[in-house]
Order: structure tokens, then sequence, then C-alpha cells
């Protein structure tokens, strides 16, 4: 016991120690990349490393302004929007973040960090129409003071009611559905979904059962909305569905027009939602082009059961399940394989998934052994702390040669070592260059 | 040793499959390599090579590339007024090499094959141009045409050790015996390469915003055998080092590297003194635009026991641009110098050397 408790002591030490020593290297490195800094104040790469050294070391708001700092003289590297990207998202700054993800979409050079950055998108995306919410919410006064457009259209859940509660997802399907058909027309603009159920989210605002007649509007108003577009959804019995469907004007809170409603048997969902969009259309006044009203008569799917399982996806996704929601439209691509609506929608759940797992130890993971890793090696290891792979490589490629690795080059000119593989003069190129004394052997034994 | 090679390459190639291709860089880089040497030596030497090399991120601690090439040598000597030609052509040997992080990055094991895809037995009237791309001094791309069968293994450590990053490896290379020369009706002669043991040391360090690589490596052989005779043509030392920083608006590299080999002995017993080999070069980068340029000059001498020291400085130019998903690195250089060669007396004397060379590497990633 006296051994292990030893044995327990000693390897603490050497964490302890290691753990100092990475920390002392670390400010060693930043405050010799900080004295580079100030003598080339104008060096883009000096700032760069700078940026790189103190984000790993966790100095976040100092990073930012190294890195604002190289993006300002380069707004073209990669390796800088990267790190301003991780900064910002450290910094909780989502539209930062977003924006210098996508610069590193558009100039950066390393595949699986890109594929990486797309993932992380999606989730960006999803936070940052949350914290939208957050701030409109707080901002709902002055917001609300401003009238929207009529031309401005919000289209909120619809209400279930009825004894299979598997149909119950239909109340964000439909809602889609109806969403997407409004837009068709070009004099309606209409809330993204994702933006108006962040809202409905901080409001909590579907508890009070979708939108009835002049009510539900505080959402219209937070969103400039000039309409609402509300209603329910009632299932009469085993095969009639009956759809009522309301506009609310988020100025006067009252009902525009007549509403609109119809009854069908399930399998005629869509007959019965283009029916319902057409009117809602009459009584916004909205006239439709033929290829307007063309493109309303589209089908997304011929199946019910595969648009069932997509708005299974729809709520899934509305409640951050990503994963779920993949599934869910995964089930309902396979029961239609044309519903390209689904097929769209799973893939960004899966990206979203996967994006949830995309962190900067990911990245810069990917980056290893790359262009791009090298920039962030050199930033890293230069004053010896970090990770030394680099050197390790640069060793085991010399132990290990490959000729047409050196024949294709590693990116500069200046060669550090013979272009030729010297292990080769022990190969046939040896022999054959006494060419002379071989031929002496051949022909006199 | 074969059997049990092809189990690692399999092994290797499992992954390989389930592997996303997003990772994988490739470069090739078509080039052109010639020398002209004057009288004494009167010898044009001309090889045309395309490189091929694959890396792939099999998982984030294992690495797989793949390497080969197609060159062809073209090699013309004028004595006593007759000038005779040799040449070769095709795919060259290919190498496999995996490289594998141990723990956090600091131990990486390396192993590798060299497949014999290339040309390794030659006919005789083939020999000059398959052994002048040979040259330590003239360092040909494709310094050969093709061996045997090769298996290499190593381990590499490395740590921080105050303010230097150090690294230090040793590897193991085996080359089955193959048949070098196609003799015709006269027979053939079987050729196997003594195993290669390399240590290898090296370390790096911060220097303001630039950075200073330190190289050494030490090969030692076993005897070769070539058709009864047993020989060992001696030890090679490569020293290195390279410094790299921003200077005014531009990146600067200067490099240098040397590389002795010690006396030995030839397949007929004969001693072979020792070489050196002396490069240093110097290039500046400067972006334009979207492009960088880079002109380098490099300066090599090779001393020779018991023969004259030869020259050779290159002045060359190279840019870099990136176009869609790819990097293309043009680059043009001229050389001049001096070889060490014999005169029709026997007497040790210099011969004239110029030479061209143009490349257009192409990076995917």
């Amino acid at each position: 016991m006296r051994i292990v408790r030893g044995s327990l002591l000693f390897a603490g030490l050497i964490a302890a120690n290691a753990c100092a020593a990475t920390i002392a290297s670390s400010a060693d490195n930043i405050a010799r990349l900080e004295s580079a800094s100030t003598n080339k104040p104008e060096s883009e790469a000096a700032q760069r490393s700078l940026g790189i050294a103190y984000f790993q070391a966790n100095r976040y708001a100092d990073a930012r302004s190294a890195l604002d700092r190289a993006s300002s003289m380069d707004p073209r590297d990669g390796v800088v929007a990267l790190y301003r990207g991780l900064t910002a998202e450290a910094q909780d700054d989502v539209s930062t973040a977003r924006s210098a993800y996508e610069s590193y979409l558009a100039y950066g050079k390393t595949r699986g960090v890109k594929k990486q950055i797309s993932q992380r998108l999606v989730v960006l995306a999803r936070k940052e129409n949350l914290l939208a919410a957050k701030q409109a919410v707080a901002r709902e006064r002055q917001l609300s003071s401003v009238s929207g457009s009529p031309r401005t259209v919000a289209v909120l859940p619809f209400k279930f009611s009825g004894a299979d509660t598997s149909l119950a997802p239909l109340e964000r399907g439909f809602a889609e559905l109806v969403a997407t058909d409004l837009s068709r027309s070009s004099q309606l603009t209409v809330v993204d979904r994702a933006r108006l159920q962040a809202l409905l989210d901080e409001i909590h605002l579907q508890q009070t059962a979708g939108v009835q007649e002049g009510s539900g509007v505080r959402a219209g108003k937070i969103l400039q909305a000039g309409r609402l577009v509300g209603g329910t959804l009632s299932q009469l019995d085993s095969n009639q569905l009956r759809a009522d469907a309301f506009i609310t004007n988020v100025q006067t809170t009252e009902s525009e027009g007549r509403g609109a409603n119809d009854q069908r048997t399930l399998d005629q969902l869509f007959a019965l939602e283009k029916n319902i969009v057409l009117r809602l259309l009459a009584d916004m006044g909205v006239t439709l082009t033929t290829a307007e009203r063309d493109s309303i008569e589209q089908r997304p799917t011929r199946s019910l059961a595969a648009f069932l399982a997509y708005s299974r996806g729809l709520e899934a996704e509305d409640d951050g399940r990503f994963d779920a929601a993949a599934r869910y439209y995964d089930n309902a691509v396979r029961l239609d394989p044309n519903f390209k609506s689904a097929r769209r929608r799973s893939q960004d759940a899966k990206s979203a998934t996967e994006g949830a797992d995309v962190s900067a130890t990911s990245l810069q993971s990917s980056l290893d052994r790359t262009s791009e890793g090298a920039v962030v090696a050199a930033a890293t290891r230069a004053g010896g702390a970090g990770s030394t792979n680099g050197q390790a490589f640069v060793i085991a490629d010399g132990l290990n040669p490959s000729v047409a690795g050196a024949a294709t080059g590693s990116g500069t000119t200046i060669p550090t070592q013979p272009q030729k593989d010297p292990s080769s003069g022990t190969g046939g190129d040896n022999v054959s260059t006494k060419t002379a004394i071989i031929t002496i052997v051949i022909h006199h034994p | 040793m074969r059997r049990c090679s092809l189990a690692l390459l399999l092994a290797a190639a499992a992954p390989l499959e389930a592997q996303s291709f997003d990772d994988v860089s490739a470069r090739i880089a078509p080039q052109i390599h010639s020398y002209t040497i004057d009288a004494p030596a009167s010898t044009k030497i001309r090889e045309f090579s395309v490189p091929l090399f694959v890396l792939v991120p099999v998982a984030p601690r294992l690495t797989v590339d793949l390497g080969t090439a197609y060159a062809r040598s073209h090699v013309e000597q004028t004595a006593l007024g007759k000038t005779t030609t040799s040449d070769i052509a095709g795919l060259t040997d290919t190498q496999i090499r995996a490289n594998y992080v141990l723990g956090n990055d600091f131990v990486v094991l390396t192993a590798g094959v060299n497949l014999p895809t290339g040309q390794s037995r030659v006919p005789l009237d083939q020999v000059p141009a398959a052994s002048l791309i040979g040259s330590d001094f003239l360092g040909f791309p494709i310094s050969n045409m093709g061996t045997g069968f090769g298996e290499t293994g190593g381990i590499v450590v490395a740590r921080p050790v105050s303010d230097w990053n150090v690294g230090a490896g040793i590897s193991m290379r085996r080359t089955e015996r193959y048949e070098p020369f196609d003799a015709g009706a006269e027979g053939t002669l079987r050729y196997q390469p003594g195993n290669e043991y390399r240590a290898r040391v090296g370390a790096d360090h911060a220097v303001g915003t630039g950075r200073v690589t330190l190289g050494f490596t030490y090969a030692t052989f076993g005897n070769d055998e070539l058709a009864g005779s047993i020989y060992n043509t001696g030890n090679r030392y490569i020293t290195q080092v390279a410094f790299t920083d921003d200077v005014g608006p531009g990146k600067i590299g200067v490099g240098a590297w040397n590389l002795l080999r010690t006396a030995g002995t030839l397949a007929d017993s004969t001693f072979l003194g020792h070489e050196d080999i002396t490069s240093a070069a110097v290039s500046y980068a400067l972006t334009v635009g979207r492009a960088s340029i880079e002109p380098n000059v490099e300066a090599r001498s090779w001393a020779q026991q018991d023969a004259a020291t030869s020259f050779l400085t290159t002045v060359g130019v190279r840019s870099q641009l990136d176009a869609g998903g790819f990097t293309l690195m043009p680059g043009v250089g001229y050389s001049l110098g001096r070889v060490a060669a014999q005169d029709p007396g026997g007497a040790d004397v210099t011969a004239r050397l110029r030479g061209f060379h143009a490349t257009l590497t192409i990076r995917l990633r």
C-alpha cells in the first residue's frame, strides 16, 4: 500500500511539474510573440501567430484584438478567419463567429476543416436565431412601436385536436406547407420558420394554443410582421380532417377577411392545404400569376406517410433533437425518394448533429499535417511550448524519406537536405555508377 | 519477410477503404532537369520526370502516403569524336509509408515499403542513362529507376527542451536481393544491398518571428554483396540547417546542408575515397496579388578525395498561386559550374557545366 501511495504521489508530482512547465513555456512563447508583434506591427504573420497563441492560452479578448488586426491586413488569410471564428465562439459572439467561419469557407484550404465548419454553421444559425429572439424580446417595446408591412406574413403552427395523436405533428408540417405556398407569391415576404420558431420558444407563445382570432399578436409585433396566419386542424373522425385558418392584422389585432376552412379525407391533405392557401391569398388581396399558381399546385410528396414522418422531423428539430429529426427525415425519404425538402432537411439535421460535436480541438486536429496546420504549429511551438508533432514528423520524414515526396516539393525552394534519398547509395545506382569496374567483372570473371 | 510486409500493407489498406477522401492531399510535379558537361567529359544528361505523391490521413493518428514517378533519362556521351546515346524510361519504384502517432504527439512510429514497380534490371546499353541520374552532386529528383523490394521501420521521439523542440529517431532499412544488370547471354549479377541503419536528431527554435531548424543524420550500412564480392561504400553524415523569417514585405529563407560520405571500398575491393557535398541557398518570397514570387540562388560544392573540387551555382525563380482547389508552383532555374573530370592524359581537371531546370508542381489541397 505504501508503494502504491508513493507511486501515485510521484505521478502527481510529474503531472504538476509538466503542467507548470507547459504554462511557463506558453507564457514565454506569448512574451516572445508579443515582442515580435511590437517590433513588426505591420507584419500580418506576427499578429496571426500572437492571436493563435493568445487563443491557445484562453486569452480570448487579446486573441480577438490580434486576430482582428491580422484580418484587416489580410482578409483572405484562412487561418486568421478560423481562429477569429473560434475566438468569437469562445466569447459567445455568434454573429462574428459565423461571419469569420464563412470567410474561412471562402479562403481556407483544409477540406476537413471546411466540412466541420459547414456543419458548425448549421448549429450557429440556430444559436443566432435563439440569441436574436432573446434580444428581440428584450427590445419588445421598441420593436412593437414600429408597424410591420402588411406584405410581411408570419405563419404560426396550427393547433391540432383529435383522437389520433400520431397526427399531432401535422401542426408544424401543415404550417410549413402553408408558409411555403404563401412564399410563392412575389407580393409577400414570409418570415423564416426557424427565426419564428426561435421567438416562439422564447416567449412560449405556442402554449397559448396557436393563434386564435384577435390573439397572439405579440410575436407578430416583435417580428414586425403585418399579418399573422394561424389556425386549427381538427380530426373529425378517423378519416376526416378539417382546417380553419385565420389572418390577424398585427396592428389592429383584428381578423382580416372571412377566414378559410375546408374539410376533406386525410389522403386529400394536400388538396385541403392548397385550397386553404388560395383562400388566404384571396383574403390578403394577392393576385397570383399563372406561374405562381402553378408553383403552388406542386406537391412536395404524394405520400401522406412520408409527410407525417417529415412533420415529426420538424417537431424534433424544433425541440433541438437533430439526431431524431434526421431519422424522421430519412424515413420520409425512404417512403418517397423524390421528397426533396425531406432530403435537404435530413442533410441539415445531420450537419447540426455533427456540428454540435465540432470543437476547437477537433478543428485543430484536422489541421494536423496540412499547410495551415504548419502555420498554427509555428505559432504554438514558437517558444517550445505545445505540440512537438511537427518536429517528430520532420525527423520521421528524414528517417524514412519518400523520393516522390521530395521531388514534388514541400513548399519552399530552400533545400534543407540532399534532394536525393541518401540511402539510395546502397541501391542500384551505387552499383551502376561504377560501370567500368562492373564491365570488367562481367568480361573477366 | 515479404509475406510479413504484404500483411502490413493489407492492414494499412483496410481502413483506407473507410476513409473519407476529403482530407487526401496530392502533389504532382512534371519537371525537366538537363545538364551539359563540356570536354573532356563531353556528356549531356537530361531527365524528364513526373513524380506523384499522395497523402491520406487514415485516422487522426495515422497517415499513409504513396509516392511514385514516371521518369525518362537520356544521356549523350562523346568520346574520340563518336557520340553514343543511352535512354531509359518508365515507372519507378513505388514507396508506401505510414506514420503513426503515439500518445500526446511525442512518439511517431514510421514504416514503409518500397514496391519494385520500376525497372531494376538494366541492359548494359541503358546503364549510362540509369546511373548518371544517381549523382549526389547534380541531385536529380528521380535518382534511380528501380531497386528491389524493401522495408523500413523506425521510431521517433520528440520533446520540448527549454525553448527548443528536440527530436531523435532511429530506423532500419532492408532491401531484398535483385539483379541490377541484364548482361544478356553473359549471365546475370545478383546484388544484395546491405541493411541500412539510420539515426537522426533534429531541433527547431523560434527566433523573433522566424524559425531556425537543425538536423543531423547518420547512416551506416551493412556490407553490399555483388556476385559474391563483399564491399562497403562508407557511412554517410548529413548535416542540415535552415532559417526562415519575415523580412520587409517578404519572407526570407536560408538553408544549407552537407553530405559527407566516408571512405570505403568498391566491388573489386579497390579503395573508394571520401566525398563531401555542401550546398547553401537563399530565397526571398514576395506576395504579389494572389501569387507569390520567390527568386532563389544556390551554391554547391563537391570535394572528392584525389579529384578536383566541383562547383555549381543555380539561379532560379519560383512562383505559387492558387487556382480553384489547386495550388500551382511553376519554377525555373539555370545552373553554371565546373565538375571534376580527367583529361585524356589522366590529369585531374574540371569541365564546364551548364544546366537548366523547369518544374510545375501542382498541389491539390
